[in-house]
């Protein structure tokens, strides 16, 4: 695998047209990832995620090929709400359209020609986003400019090509007293599996406001590993929701850093595990500043040979008195071959804060299934009501009332389809 | 507290060491000195093998570092593995025989091991150094056919017993220092409590560390046949010395059917002087196996001494209904480091348990709560609820929850609770109000929080607990 990976990235290095300073940053990052290989359980942070046994059952080979750009017709939008859209196919940017949004206000660039920055992350599927990456999204919001619509970007992959490999950058900055709505939606009309790496960096400057979710509609057999770093500055406000249903392995890691005082940062999900699925949120928020605030729900369902993970870490440093930390995750296990893990933690150093976590796990409540049996429900029907309320309760903690519905929605037919 | 009690026992009471002659083996670690110490004990060869196949193992394993509280790395070669006093090159018959300066030692430690000087009827066995050397109220034990003594004795008189269980929970491929402990392990009690017998009285074991540059390694065990019922108790001190000292015990504890064993322990090992210099590693492997049904292990433990304090005593439930508690109290203060809490592994079907844990740091100390829940897929109905509770006072200590819960059992019902927090200033206002100085009042409302830990201890234990956790506290807040 790493071997194949090694000429695949020469082949790749090559062909792709950026400049010498980035494509020297490319060879530093997969050379750091060379000595290190895939992230393995014997890692802390990979612990309950064989990441290195999840990629070599599933690819033989990770192959990217650039030649492809062909058109497509995709009609597949987000109808229930009215939204600005960014298009990437197979991971290059295809087009755009932000006709709800003044054109002075949002500054918008792809990363074809590589980002103007220094890469972060460090671990070592960040190493090989660096190294590989091909395009994603640098965008600016403006001082004072609050975004009248959520903008939502569609990351497709479509076609029968041999491309199985990944990888994207989103970067977003919101300036000063801004405010924007996105929606990350990938979605794979492709058989083929694929394994998508993204790395994602959000800068929050004063005073401003960022909704952030993420929705994946990918295929049984793909993986997805999405990386997310968020800098959070004085009185910002950060919101982060994750709907995970789809996809054999799908992890979401999110470190926020609470800067400055007044900062807030919320971020919760829920998972629906269905069928041999692999899925787990990490999150780490880091509480820098005084007076600042974090709260995490998740809410998981395992079923049938699946396993979702929790890792939440809420950090307290000296300076930072006055915080609030919260977390909380619960999982409902439907069935003997699945499994919950979970690694709440709390890492306190200043004496003034308020921090507390929770975490339960257990399986339906046998006295509510009976109360509504009793009223007249199929015992499928239900299981069914019951875990709609149980991930609803999350989904419930969305402040954008159209992305809230549109998600509870996607519950609803993803619960109702079940069988 | 009054003022006069306080200035007394503000400085670490148990601070003095005793002047006594002692026999060691030749310094540093490697096979001549594990066949020393087994030479010395007079071991049968299959001992004398175990260990050394602890040795070989130990070779090959690696010193853990993911722990919290870092410390500098410990050199095995220049530590003596085997100090004991030298009066016991032939061990006395009898406490009569005792060296004397041993009976005003243990004297001084509240611990006067002539029976008769003893009204409330608890069997110690006092451990000095590397060697037990007093083993009270024998023959009343040996009545009702238990067997309590040091395990070196257990080793000649029912190496049957010992040769079955003893690594049958801690197995020496273990861990790097319950691997060192296999290899080097000196002495430590042996508890055999007979099918259907409910132990009489309190048994306890005293430990000291007396001669400096010394590890202490003991081995405790014990088994609780069907239908038995014991509770066990453990004190620890140590000797003000500006050096660290390595502590690597194991403790084992078997449960079979229908038995319970309840383990006390108050560990007040030196913990170093207000500027972190010196104290007690206190590095400490204790796992208990529920194997039978209905079967029960309670550990309780106040853990206010050591510079560092790196243990998790665990429970494993195999058995069907077993049921499995840990109740800890951790207190660190100026630099002292904490890194405990449990493991409870579910194996058998309705197993249940139950954490909680409480910790509190002053000063400039780490407190780490690390835990691990497992619930087997065939664990049907386990249940657990888990409760870590931390108390931060100062803002210069640092208070940390590391829970790790892994469910495999759609039919388990698993609770995790963690919370962090300060002494609120109305609850000081209310006890000032009221006539208390700042430091009764930390003392009174440590004392309410840790509450529910304190109240499963033992009563004499309870209340020198209760005084300990005001003590350990001093001069943390003002």
């Amino acid at each position: 695998m790493i071997d194949n990976l090694k000429s695949t990235f020469e082949n790749f290095n090559k062909n792709i047209t950026t400049k010498n300073t980035i494509s020297k940053i490319r060879q530093d990052n997969f050379d750091k990832f060379l000595s290190s290989g895939f992230p393995n359980k014997k890692l802390e942070d990979w612990k309950f995620s064989d990441f290195k046994k999840i990629i070599s059952q599933n690819f033989k080979n990770l192959k990217i090929n650039l030649k492809d750009k062909k058109k497509f017709s995709f009609d597949n939008h987000i109808k229930e709400f009215t939204h600005n859209k960014i298009f990437f196919l197979n991971g290059f940017y295809n087009k755009h359209s932000f006709k709800y949004e003044d054109d002075k206000k949002i500054i918008f660039s792809n990363l074809k020609n590589g980002p103007a920055y220094e890469p972060k992350g460090n671990n070592s599927l960040n190493l090989l986003n660096n190294a590989f990456f091909t395009d994603g999204l640098l965008l600016y919001v403006k001082k004072g400019y609050k975004c009248k619509k959520p903008l939502v970007v569609y990351n497709i992959f479509e076609g029968n090509n041999k491309n199985n490999f990944f990888n994207q950058k989103l970067i977003v900055n919101i300036e000063e007293n801004s405010e924007l709505n996105i929606l990350v939606y990938t979605i794979n009309l492709n058989s083929n599996p694929i394994f998508l790496n993204t790395s994602n960096f959000f800068l929050l400057e004063k005073n401003s406001l960022l909704k952030l979710f993420y929705l994946n509609e990918l295929s049984k057999k793909d993986l997805n590993y999405n990386f997310t770093e968020t800098k959070i500055l004085e009185n910002a406000n950060f919101e982060n929701f994750i709907l995970s249903y789809s996809s054999s392995f799908f992890k979401n890691e999110i470190n926020c850093d609470l800067k400055e005082k007044y900062s807030s940062g919320f971020i919760n999900g829920a998972i629906f595990a269905k069928k041999n699925q692999h899925h787990e949120i990490k999150t780490k928020v880091n509480h820098f500043g005084e007076t600042t605030k974090s709260y995490q729900k998740i809410k998981s369902i395992v079923d049938k040979n699946s396993k979702t993970i929790f890792q939440g870490k809420i950090y307290v440093d000296q300076k930072a008195q006055k915080t609030n930390g919260y977390q909380l995750s619960k999982a409902i296990l439907l069935d003997k071959e699945s499994e919950f893990d979970s690694k709440p933690e709390l890492e306190i150093y200043a004496d003034d804060v308020k921090c507390s976590h929770g975490s339960t796990s257990g399986n339906l409540d046998e006295n509510s299934i009976f109360y509504l049996m009793s009223r007249g429900l199929s015992e499928k029907q239900a299981k069914n009501i019951l875990i709609k309320g149980f991930l609803s309760d999350a989904v419930e903690t969305i402040t954008n009332m159209e992305i809230r519905d549109y998600f509870l929605k996607k519950i609803e037919k993803n619960v109702n389809e079940y069988k | 507290m009054k003022e006069k009690e306080l200035n007394k026992i503000k400085e670490y009471k148990y601070g003095f060491s005793t002047d006594i002659e002692t026999i060691k083996a030749p310094k540093g670690l490697n096979e001549e000195v594990i066949k020393f110490i087994s030479k010395t004990k007079k071991e049968p060869k299959w001992l004398l093998e175990w260990r050394l196949k602890a040795y070989k193992r130990l070779k090959i394993l690696k010193e853990p570092n993911w722990q919290k509280p870092k410390y500098p790395k410990i050199d095995y070669q220049s530590l003596y593995y085997y100090s004991a006093p030298k009066s016991f090159t032939e061990k006395p018959k009898s406490i009569d025989d005792l060296d004397p300066k041993l009976l005003e030692t243990y004297k001084k430690l509240g611990i006067p091991l002539q029976e008769q000087q003893r009204l409330n009827g608890i069997a110690v066995d006092a451990v000095f150094d590397s060697v037990s050397v007093a083993t009270t109220f024998k023959d009343k034990l040996t009545e009702k056919g238990i067997i309590f003594c040091s395990i070196s004795e257990a080793v000649q008189k029912h190496p049957n017993l010992v040769k079955k269980y003893l690594g049958s929970v801690i197995p020496i491929t273990d861990h790097y220092f319950a691997t060192l402990n296999s290899a080097v392990f000196t002495d430590g009690s042996f508890v055999y409590i007979p099918k259907g017998v409910r132990c009489p009285m309190e048994l306890s074991t005293y430990f000291r560390i007396n001669a400096s540059q010394t590890g202490q390694f003991e081995r405790t065990l014990i088994i609780a046949d069907e239908g038995s019922y014991v509770s066990y108790l453990e004190g620890c001190t140590a000797p003000m010395r500006d050096e660290n000292q390595l502590h690597a015990a194991n403790v084992e504890l078997i449960a079979l059917d229908d038995a319970e064993i309840k383990y006390s322990t108050v560990q007040n090992w030196y913990p170093g002087d207000e500027n972190g210099k010196g104290g007690i590693y206190n590095f400490v492997t204790k796992r208990g196996a529920c194997r039978g049904k209905n079967s029960k292990i309670s550990w309780t433990q106040v853990e206010t001494g050591s510079a560092i304090t790196w243990k998790y005593p665990s429970c494993i439930l195999q058995g069907d209904n077993s049921v499995g508690e840990f109740y800890s109290i951790a207190i660190t203060n100026n630099y002292q480091k904490a890194d405990t809490g449990t493991k409870m592994i579910h194996l058998g079907k309705n197993t249940k348990s139950k954490i909680i844990s409480k910790g509190i740091s002053a000063g400039n100390a780490d407190n780490t709560y690390r835990g691990l829940v497992d619930i087997n897929s065939k664990a049907i109905n386990a249940r657990n609820y888990t409760q870590c509770d931390s108390l931060l006072i100062g803002n210069k200590c640092g208070a940390h929850t590391i829970p790790y819960i892994k469910n495999k059992n759609p039919n388990a019902n698993i609770e995790h609770e963690a919370t962090t927090s300060k002494i609120s200033e109305e609850q000081l206002y209310y006890c000032n109000q009221r006539g208390l100085n700042q430091e009764e009042a930390v003392s009174l409302i440590v004392n309410g929080f840790c509450k529910e830990v304190l109240q499963q201890l033992p009563m004499e234990f309870a209340v020198e607990a209760q005084k300990l956790v005001g003590i350990s506290l001093e001069g943390s807040v003002g």
